[in-house]
């Protein structure tokens, strides 16, 4: 090692403590972050989002719902050569759930992120530039409506038009409330039949007792002040609220209570799928709703769910193994940017997120902005605790290290700023301020010091473990290993993560972690025709939408993934058109094409159900010229990203001079392109 | 059971006044109603002409005059408007004297989702103007007109008939954009009719010793490929068409692409498994039209569609997947079958078939989705067949050869009017080539001659299925005192008809609501009730909740009854009450004592 002199680490502290400025507040305090909103306040936020930033936001009406609501379409770009409606596009849609309200948020956030971010931010400068994004923020405003008109119950349903009673709703036994505690919950009827007893482990959940254990059930469990009795009438299908997000045709759960009476029957999925077939300039999809493949990549192989109409084995039933890996990457690109993980519900029957993928052929992720935290991470929110046995770098850590033979402990605290890593390493010799990058199982982190240089510290984390090295400049370097703090004798998981525990298990132990109001013990009431009972359980959308001082929080976190995602999109563009001359008025015209982007210009799905149309190249007719190849117009069914190119290629013959049209044309990787190219 | 919709007044049990009152009506309308059929030396009340096909405008015009001679029994409604813009047209056929058209179990018959099968517009004016022609003079046709409703949907795809009509071609789909040829242009080089004899007919070109094709030596009419090892006199180019965009290939992205026969949404698959299906189901205006009409329609208990050709009337399922068993389920397969079989003898040379087993499958047609989501017995009639024309006189051994049959008809039946023979065209492209071969007119399309006896048998099937629709009547009901005031009673409701009153596949869905056997009264109490059993009807299987109220499930099967028996307790009068979506709401009482 390489001494520089009058230096070592052991004077660190005499030259060194620098700050990194905090982060940039950019996105502006509004509505969006601080609450839930309803319609009315909703508009009032998007009317006036568009009108501080009418350069970049446009705002329509995608349709209007059968009680009269706008579902409001907001597309941004900046000002620019190309037509919005031509640029590749990220589509953001939100709400189809109507109680999902943390979605709408994190739609309307992602709105003001890129306006305000416009010229101030070089990735969302950029991105806007280029590119447009599409966000519906609230495509279910009838439904959502029903979280203030009617508080006390959890419904994800748009009312429909069809259902005779309860507003549009035909839940034939809403419930009522018997406790008086404004909310309609579960209850808990006492009744030597019943097959149920409170679990022992969390008595707050019920379980089957298990007679073969010599365990006699206590209770039956119903909808707080429903009578059992009646609880069992007949509903027509098709006649009761409907679920938007199992409206799409992707196995499709025909004749099931809460799906609609037939696939895209509704005016909101009707005027989404329309749009993603005509907007073809849309390449990719962010969904938020309860499903997730962000968190967790989806599996390779699963089960369509039970209940779908049986059709021919052409049905793909999996993301296909050509488009596995953007699904994989994307996830794992989303935990590092967001430092969010968890355990994400897939995409049910008939919902939008598999129908972009499935039936449009688009690359669609979804993510319910906030859920049940994975192993380790944090669900979302500031504040939520890491722990558990996860291999994200986010948290302090005790490191050994031995610099120049003598023996060095330090504490290294990484914690994460968007998508950035900082940290801090803390030892005897002084304190260093990091930044970097990490996902989980990786970090590289680094830091100036004056007179010294830059300081690394790269790591490898598995489970509670880091080992790795320590970049000390012309020092040289030094290798580390470290355990989690806080770690040692941790051996048993978190009660979340406890053996057997059932998702309401983790979530009970979450809310009580994170100090959240989301469940009611059970207490006595006293029902009108089943004498005393229980009432308690879970706070209708407590496991929907998080308390309302995390949405700021979560929702940065997510537009910092949607710029991200942004510049992934695919683009073809025309690198290089080459004229040959042959002789005789004869010439090869060869035109290069390429998709620097991430993203290929059609997933293997989209190639497979023909949905996408392929890229095309042609030149156009003109007076004397000849296409001796006959080919006078090619297509190829993709183009790759990270470099992927086609040359194609024509033997034409034609006058010296003459300027021939030529077209490419890439729906959804930039439209119609035209150039002329003019023969030597 | 807040929507049931009730039948009020029982056609068959329709007041002596309403009745008194049709014969006032037909007695003042029949020194004007003169009819054909019966008395076919007669002039019609509307003169149509059956040997000849109707445009859009025509049919327009047609309908408009015949519910202008009728207005008591049809009304006229547009229920949507095509891609085009053309009023999608729904005849209603009601006789308001015995009921409101919505309270009567409906027969709905739509025609032309293929634009270019245009036999099928025809059957369904023909359907109209029958039953309003006969309706004083035939005493079954006012019984259908009087009992039911019949909704009848004539051209469902005006804009692709409209194409046939002035131009030719195959024109299945409707007249959406279409980007055929995936190279973001729509319909820019469609074949084109080059002569201008309003038919897109064939190419060749006479390429002697150089070409794939020969004349056949039976007759230079017809093309046949050059025997192995030989060059042939000609290549054949195709549908009659220039490269209009220039893009060196002829005909390649014509109009439309798309088959609105598979934008049903039961058992719809995406196009990439069904081809023609567009973006979701009901995703073509003229579709949804037709859907969100029968939507609003539950008494609709029957539906019949118009198609050409091939002499076939079809039920479902269109898949081998449907339900797992490529079947529907055996108790409403009994009202298909009686149908079926017996239209087989109603229309020689048709043959009764399975979509997906007899002939191909279909994701996304009508007809499974009027079964499982209306709860609907419903067909598909492939109207017309050669064997039609040929009568059955065929010998393949005969004096004329097998190769020949089709142009032996063209020459000695057509007298030449089928077959245009090759003339030669000069060709912007393709420079000196010959256009002809088969009229649009001839072999999926019914010569004028033989239209009439095909629109006449077909519609006598449709009327044969709707008056297979249920009809349900009661028998006298029954009581008897058990002790005191309690009261064993016993009602029996029958159907006299094929079809049930609530299909097996409707309860298995749960669509529409469920066939009820209510008993109510003044003071009475019901004890217990259920299907009436035991050997000699006098027990019973109590159901497990709300006896009073009695969930049918199957409704009543055809040609068959359901009986069901209440301990009551009580005096005075009982009524008991029948509703069906389909069959109506029907009324009885017995007195306890």
């Amino acid at each position: 090692m390489r001494r520089i002199p009058g230096l070592n680490l052991l004077q660190l502290p005499l030259i060194l403590t620098l700050l990194l400025p905090a982060p940039g507040a950019l996105a502006a305090q509004s509505a969006a972050t601080e609450r839930y909103l309803d319609h009315a306040e909703l508009t009032r936020e998007v009317r006036a989002l568009a009108s501080r930033h009418s350069n970049l936001i446009s705002v329509d009406e995608l349709v209007r719902t059968d009680q009269g609501r706008e579902v409001w379409r907001l597309t941004l770009a900046a000002p620019g050569d190309r037509d919005p409606d031509s640029r590749p596009a990220l589509l953001v849609v939100a709400n189809l759930e109507g109680n999902h309200l943390v979605g709408s948020n994190a739609a309307l956030h992602l709105a003001e992120h890129l306006a305000s971010g416009y010229g101030e931010v070089e990735e969302i400068t950029s991105l806007l530039d280029r590119r447009t994004v599409y966000i519906l923020p609230r495509m279910n405003p009838d439904g959502a409506e029903l979280v203030w008109t009617m508080p006390e119950y959890e419904i994800p349903y748009k009312p429909h038009p069809s259902a005779p009673d309860q507003g549009g709703l035909n839940i034939r036994e809403l419930g009522r409330d018997l406790s008086g505690n404004g909310r309609v919950q579960l209850m808990r009827v006492p009744d030597p039949t019943g097959s149920l007893i409170p679990d022992a482990d969390e008595p707050r959940l019920s379980r089957e007792a298990n007679r073969a254990r010599a365990e006699r059930g206590l209770f039956t469990l119903h909808v707080e002040g429903i009578d059992p009795a009646n609880a069992e009438a007949y509903v027509a299908m098709g006649s009761d609220g409907v679920n938007l997000n199992r409206n799409f045709p992707h196995e499709y759960l025909p004749f099931q209570p809460h799906v609609g009476p037939h696939q895209v029957s509704e005016v909101e999925t009707r005027a989404l799928a329309d749009f993603m077939f005509d907007q073809v300039n849309i390449a990719a999809v962010i969904t938020f709703s309860p499903y997730d493949n962000l968190r967790s990549a989806p599996p390779a192989q699963r089960t369509p769910p039970q209940g779908v109409a049986p059709g021919p084995p052409s049905v793909p039933t999996n993301i296909l193994g050509d488009d596995r890996p953007f699904y994989e990457y994307v996830a794992e690109r989303f935990t590092e940017i967001t430092g969010l993980t968890g355990d994400g519900e897939e995409g049910e029957a008939g919902s939008f997120p598999q129908y972009a993928y499935y039936q449009v052929g688009l690359p669609s992720w979804t993510t319910p902005v906030w859920t049940l935290p994975g192993e380790g991470g944090s669900g979302g929110g500031a504040g939520a605790a890491p722990g558990g046995a996860s291999s994200d770098p986010v948290g302090a850590w005790a490191v050994q290290t031995s610099v120049e033979g003598q023996p060095l402990d330090a504490t290294l605290t990484v914690t994460r700023e968007g998508q950035e890593l900082s940290g801090v390493l803390d030892s005897p010799a002084g304190s260093v301020q990091l930044s970097g990058s990490g996902q989980a199982g990786r970090f590289q982190l680094s830091g100036d010091v004056p007179q010294m240089g830059t300081i690394s510290v790269s790591g490898t984390v598995t489970g509670n473990d880091v080992s790795g090295s320590l970049g000390l400049g012309p020092m040289g370097s030094a290798a580390f290993t470290g355990t989690r703090a806080g770690s040692a004798g941790a051996g048993a998981a978190p009660v979340s993560r406890a053996r057997g525990a059932t998702r309401d298990h983790r979530w009970l132990a979450y809310f009580d972690e994170m100090g959240i109001d989301g469940f009611t013990e059970w207490t006595p009431a006293e029902h009108p025709e089943l004498g005393q009972v229980e009432v308690g359980g879970f706070v209708p959308n407590a496991r929907v939408n998080p308390p309302e001082a995390m949405l700021e929080d979560l929702a940065r976190r997510h537009s910092e993934f949607a710029v991200w995602l942004g510049h992934q999109l695919p683009e073809v563009e025309i690198e290089e058109v080459t004229v040959e001359p042959r002789g005789d008025h004869v010439y090869q015209i060869s035109a290069t094409v390429v998709n620097d982007q991430y993203l290929p210009t059609h997933l293997q799905m989209g190639v497979r159900i023909r949905t996408n149309r392929p890229i095309t190249a042609r030149l156009l007719p003109t007076d004397g010229m000849a296409v001796l190849t006959g080919n006078i117009q090619q297509q190829v069914p993709r183009i790759h990203g990270m470099g992927g190119r086609h040359t194609f290629t024509w033997l034409v013959q034609a006058a010296p001079g003459t300027r021939i049209p030529m077209e490419l044309f890439a729906e959804r990787a930039g439209g119609l392109q035209s150039t002329t190219i003019t023969l030597p | 059971m807040t929507s049931i919709r009730a039948i009020r007044r029982h056609p068959v049990r329709s007041s002596f006044l309403t009745g008194f009152m049709i014969l006032i009506l037909a007695a003042l309308a029949a020194p004007l109603a003169a009819q054909p059929f019966s008395q076919p030396d007669r002039e019609p009340q509307v003169n149509i002409r059956w040997d000849r096909y109707h445009s859009y405008d025509e049919m327009t015009e047609i309908l408009e005059r015949m519910v202008a001679t009728w207005p008591q029994f049809l009304t006229l409604e547009s229920i949507g408007q095509s891609w085009e813009g053309r009023d999608i047209w729904l005849v209603t056929i009601n006789n308001p004297e015995t009921g409101s058209h919505d309270e009567k179990a409906a027969f709905f018959a739509e025609a032309s989702i293929h634009g270019n099968e245009v036999q099928a517009t025809e059957v369904n004016l023909y359907l109209i103007w029958f039953l309003m022609e006969n309706y004083d003079h035939l005493p079954k046709v006012r019984e259908l007109v009087d009992q039911r409703t019949f909704y009848i949907l004539p051209l469902l795809n005006p804009d692709a008939r409209e194409v046939f009509f002035t131009r030719g071609g195959p024109s299945r789909t409707g007249n959406r954009p279409f980007d055929v040829d995936g190279d973001g242009r729509a319909n820019e080089d469609p074949p084109e009719d080059l002569t201008g004899n309003r038919e897109i007919l064939q190419m060749r070109k006479y390429v002697p010793g150089e070409g794939t094709h020969i004349e056949s030596p039976v007759d230079p009419r017809l093309m046949i490929p050059a025997p192995p090892g030989t060059r042939g006199d000609y290549i054949m180019l195709g549908s009659e068409g220039t490269d209009l965009d220039g893009d060196g290939r002829r005909n390649e992205d014509g109009f439309g692409g798309y088959d609105m026969n598979r934008d049903f949404p039961v058992g719809w698959q995406p196009s990439h498994i069904q081809g023609g299906a567009y973006r979701y189901p009901f995703s073509n205006p003229e579709t949804r039209a037709m859907g969100e009409f029968l939507k609003s329609r539950p008494n609709v208990a029957a539906t019949q569609s118009w198609h050409n050709f091939g002499g076939m009337i079809l039920r479902g399922p269109g898949s081998q997947y449907y339900r797992g068993t490529g079947n529907y389920p055996a108790r409403d397969l009994r009202a298909f079958d009686y149908l079926g079989e017996r239209g087989e003898l109603i229309l020689p040379y048709y043959r009764y078939w399975t979509i997906w087993a007899d002939l191909y499958t279909v994701y996304g047609g009508t007809l499974d989705w009027a079964y499982d989501a209306l709860g609907a017995v419903g067909f598909t009639n492939e109207l017309w067949s050669l064997e039609q024309l040929y009568q059955g006189h065929w010998q393949d051994d005969g004096p004329v050869p097998n190769e020949m049959r089709q142009l032996f008809f063209n020459d000695r039946v057509g007298m030449g009017a089928w077959f245009h023979d090759w003339e030669e065209y000069d060709h912007p492209e393709l420079g000196r080539v010959e256009i002809g071969g088969w009229s649009k007119w001839f072999n999926r399309t019914t010569p004028p001659f033989m239209l009439q006896e095909l629109l006449h048998r077909n519609t006598m099937f449709a009327l044969f299925h709707a008056d297979e629709m249920p009809l349900l009547e009661f028998d006298e009901p029954r009581v008897e005192r058990i002790a005191g005031n309690t009261f064993r009673v016993t009602a029996r409701i029958r159907n006299h008809r094929a079809i049930p009153s609530r299909l097996q596949v409707a309860e298995m869905n749960q669509v529409g609501d469920p066939d009820l056997f209510r008993i109510s009264g003044g003071n009475l109490t019901v004890q217990a009730g259920g299907f009436t059993s035991g050997e000699l009807g006098n027990e019973l299987r109590p159901v497990e909740r709300n006896p009073q109220e009695i969930h049918v499930a199957d409704g009543v099967m055809g040609h068959s009854d359901v009986s069901v028996t209440w301990i009551v307790s009580g005096s005075g009068t009982a009524t008991i009450e029948y509703s069906s979506m389909k069959g109506g709401v029907h009324r009885t009482s017995v007195q306890l004592r």
